[in-house]
């Protein structure tokens, strides 16, 4: 039979270094939980103001509004900046390694036609007014976490390239 | 193999923060409390189960909390130290009549809180009267009236 411990006149398995330990521990805890809501907030594990980033520069051939963090299997999107071009028609390439994590849903303006390459998906549109910028919006949903890069080319030569996380 | 994960997942990261939360946390569910709980089972669900709704995916989702459940209380009753982290220890706040009032600030629990147990528990009225007053393991105060 196990013995118990006595505070005065109380049989109790009141143990107060223990107790000391777990009071440190908790409030270490506390300070963690803070800390990864703000960095949720921050945009570090997910969608947010520091995860927003823009690859390529900003009104040339081709730039990319995009979030660092994601999450998989939530809905994400990339915002496809494509300057003036001479002719009517743009082919935009996507490197076919990002579609082994992701799936694209969506793209708007849906593309005239897709042409599969053993590199690359491409994507060509006809262009209303080819002298004006217009933006393509891919959505797209991570099937599986980690990093991926992501490599986009128009047919021009213009090529931006960059990395996303997608949480678990 | 998705579900098992999930469901481990789950377990062990809701055993962690509530128990890194404080044994007070829920022990006395206000109405508020009742929700929140509520709201945290309906947010984890969508975690555990992710997009698979078929019936394996249930299953097996609860034959895992289930059984790690069963395999934690197991190693519990091996190890007293293993017991102690997950499950906490009582602490006792008044000892003989004297209030020990840097245990009750670590444990988020005051004066008040130890009428509210002393009047429910055993009908006392004042302080004075009480000899014992423990934070259980389970968060909740018990009391031993003075004779």
């Amino acid at each position: 039979m196990s013995r118990i411990p006595q505070v005065g006149d109380l049989q109790i398995h009141q143990n107060l270094e223990h107790s000391k330990r777990e009071a440190k521990v908790e409030r270490v805890a506390w300070a963690f939980f803070l800390l990864i809501l703000a960095a949720a907030v921050a945009g570090i594990l997910g969608p947010g103001p520091l995860s927003h980033a823009v690859a390529g520069t900003r009104d040339s051939a081709l730039w990319i509004e995009y979030n660092r963090f994601e999450h998989s299997r939530r809905p994400g999107e990339l915002v496809v900046h494509i300057g003036p071009s001479a002719g009517g028609k743009v082919g935009l390439s996507l490197s076919r390694d990002y579609f082994e994590r992701v799936q694209i849903a969506n793209i708007e303006p849906a593309p005239e036609r897709t042409v599969l390459t053993p590199e690359a998906y491409i994507y060509e549109f006809a262009r209303g007014d080819p002298a004006r910028p217009a933006a393509v919006i891919l959505h797209f949903e991570a099937r599986r976490a980690g990093f991926t890069r992501v490599r986009m080319r128009l047919d021009s030569g213009a090529q931006v390239g960059f990395t996303q996380f997608f949480f678990p | 193999m998705d579900a098992v994960v999930r469901g481990l997942v789950v377990y062990f990261f809701l055993l962690l923060v509530f128990r890194l939360s404080g044994n007070r946390t829920l022990s006395q569910a206000t109405a508020f409390d009742l929700i929140l709980l509520l709201i945290i089972s309906e947010t984890v669900q969508q975690a555990m189960v992710g997009t698979d709704n078929s019936i394996t995916q249930g299953l097996l989702l609860v034959l895992t909390l289930v059984t790690t459940d069963i395999l934690l209380s197991v190693l519990k009753e091996h190890s007293q130290v293993l017991d102690r982290w997950i499950d906490g220890a009582p602490l006792v706040v008044i000892d003989n009549g004297k209030l020990l009032h840097d245990r009750m600030a670590k444990l988020r629990v005051d004066e008040g809180d130890i009428l509210a147990a002393a009047r429910s528990l055993q009908g006392l009225e004042r302080l004075d009267q009480i000899k014992y007053a423990v934070v259980e393991r389970s968060g909740e105060i018990t009391i031993v009236p003075r004779k």
